[in-house]
């Protein structure tokens, strides 16, 4: 994998942040360094993600491409041009909803191989390794694609933002889209005030909040704590929460200072969201799988500690 | 248009319930240790059936549940069977359950071939146990036919397949040409419906057709990964469970805790 070709970072714009193609970028400068291969970034999307212009200010070639809703078809597209223009032997995306479509699309089309999720990558001996969590995050897997391109997805914090500045030269280009998916009605996501991913608190409650009513006790609490709210797949599956706050495998990956746990079990596929924080477990089963990878708990009913939290932090913050 | 034969992707998996204390791996063949927990329908190859079953019901869609697995091992199949699609079939291979998601793919691509008419193919977002993500949109890119992905709801407008999917963080009502394959995700209408008592009993006599992998010829290409390493993480946390008599003095101790560690 050495030598020859490019590692190409591609980013995404959904209006809202370019940390997922920045952590691309600073993935591919990694990656790029230990293969001696350069690194080419690439901001896709209508508007262009923000990122090729830091991209550009360290030193690395950036392009911005115009046009396309962006669905997964005609990024698919996009990203195969680019692979062959550039001879990219890796590729990093972010892993979010559109990226774990496209690992797979792009390497089938480019005759590589898709690894989907990673959280980690490493070079040994010239090879990629790629470690991914499996089985719903009871366990991790290391592997090493045999073909190129590798296109893989990564999960948010698996890399550090590539540090930059805006102001660098971009190349802007225009690229075909190519969807055979017409596009009816587009219903855009519902901005909250903080990105979940961001947050510095996140408080979460699963299915042993009972029901729907008991997630406006949470966010008050979250709000209290300064914080955002978060769930877990249980209590969006029964539809008491929107899957936007969905914290696991198949929802975010959050990385907060503290993480409140209410009335989840502790399911592997849970835990697999958390990336880091001090965890405290609010739970009346005092044997859940929750307080294994807690650090603080409490036993008791979620229904009366949390109205009591609510208090307590007020009364300590003069709220 | 006539009904459109729709062909949902199902696969048994490790019981995603079964807890982390007690799943184990075989370090030799780098693989989950046989006999750790049962193999049940996948949770989101239920949606993905419940989505095929409202199609059914919405325009008479002829459902036809297909899967590569273990021989004998049928859970999802059989569940298929009780809530009423219209036939069943196995691409049986020992140690399905482990197989890369290309050569999964490839099976499917063959298997599909023989049969007539399929307008859709529906799976779920990822298996559950390898979590790859890969196989429905590696069969869509064989096959050639359009993919909409984080499918929630679906239904024909005459000829016209209409799709409401997650996108960006928000969603999109799209429209998809036939044939297509759409990956289905977790969705409170997506639950899969209770099989009746009689229905239950009735699928366990209902056949299942069986395609031999080796007669499909193909799920052997060379993989594009190999496994170089397969194990548990440890569990390194101590919990420390704050006292109190009562919900409020429990609150108050967890405050000041929080505030020694300086979380708040």
């Amino acid at each position: 994998m050495s030598g020859i070709g490019t590692v190409l970072a591609v980013g995404w714009g959904d209006g809202a942040s370019d940390r997922p193609g920045a952590e691309a970028l600073g993935g591919a400068l990694a990656v790029a360094a230990k293969l001696g291969l350069t690194a080419v970034y690439a901001s896709l999307g209508d508007p262009p993600e923000p990122g090729a212009e830091a991209a550009a200010a360290s030193g690395v070639r950036a392009l911005a491409v115009r046009g396309g809703a962006g669905d997964a078809e005609s990024l698919t597209a996009q990203i195969v041009a680019l692979v062959e223009e550039f001879a990219a032997v890796v590729v990093l995306i972010a892993a979010d909803d559109r990226g774990r479509q496209l690992a797979p699309r792009v390497a089938a089309r480019a005759g590589g191989v898709g690894v989907n999720n990673a959280t980690a990558l490493e070079v040994i001996e010239g090879s990629l390794h790629v470690t991914r969590p499996v089985f719903g995050g009871k366990a991790m897997c290391r592997l090493v694609p045999l073909r190129v391109p590798a296109v893989v997805s990564l999960r948010s914090r698996t890399f550090e933002p590539a540090p930059g500045a805006p102001g660098g030269s971009v190349e802007v280009r225009s690229m075909p889209v190519q969807s055979r998916v017409r596009l009816i009605e587009n219903i855009p996501p519902v901005l909250e005030e903080e990105h979940l991913e961001d947050a510095r608190v996140v408080v979460s409650g699963g299915r042993g909040m009972g029901d729907a009513e008991a997630f406006a006790a949470l966010e008050e609490l979250a709000g209290a704590l300064g914080g955002v709210l978060g769930a877990s797949l249980a209590a969006v599956d029964q539809g008491w929460v929107s899957p936007s706050r969905q914290v696991g495998l198949t929802g975010k990956v959050v990385s907060p200072e503290l993480y409140v746990a209410v009335g989840i079990s502790g399911a592997s596929q849970h835990l697999a969201g958390l990336a880091s924080g001090v965890v405290l477990a609010i739970n009346k089963d005092a044997k859940a799988p929750i307080f294994e990878s807690a650090q603080l708990g409490l036993i008791g009913d979620a229904k009366l500690l949390v109205p009591a939290l609510i208090s307590a932090v007020r009364a300590t913050r003069g709220g | 248009m006539s009904a459109p034969h729709v062909v949902v992707l199902l696969k048994d998996i490790l019981d995603p319930e079964l807890p982390g204390s007690r799943f184990r791996i075989d370090p030799g063949r780098l693989e989950p240790a046989e006999g750790v927990g049962s193999a049940i329908l996948g949770p989101f190859e239920r949606s993905a059936l419940e989505l095929a079953l409202k199609l059914k019901d919405a325009v008479g869609a002829r459902v036809t549940a297909l899967s590569v697995g273990d021989p004998g091992v049928l859970d999802g199949l059989r569940k298929a069977l009780a809530v009423r699609v219209d036939a069943a079939i196995q691409v049986g291979l020992k140690g399905a359950a482990n197989l890369p998601p290309e050569a999964t793919a490839e099976l499917l691509v063959a298997a599909l071939g023989r049969l007539v008419d399929v307008d859709l193919v529906v799976a779920g977002r990822q298996a559950g146990d390898w979590d790859h993500g890969q196989v429905a949109y590696l069969l869509a890119e064989a096959l050639g036919w359009p993919c909409v992905g984080l499918v929630r709801r679906a239904r024909y407008e005459g000829d016209e397949l209409q799709v409401l999917h997650d996108h960006a963080g928000g969603q999109r009502l799209v429209s998809v040409p036939s044939p297509a394959v759409l990956t289905v995700t977790n969705d409170d209408a997506l639950l899969l419906r209770m099989a009746r008592v009689s229905d239950l009993m009735a699928a366990q006599r209902r056949p299942i057709e069986r395609f031999e992998a080796s007669e499909l010829g193909s799920g052997s290409s060379t993989p594009g990964f190999k496994i170089a390493d397969l194990w548990v993480p440890a569990r390194t946390s101590v919990c420390e469970f704050i006292p109190g008599e009562g919900p409020e003095e429990q609150a108050v101790n967890a405050v000041r805790r929080l505030q020694e560690m300086r979380l708040l």
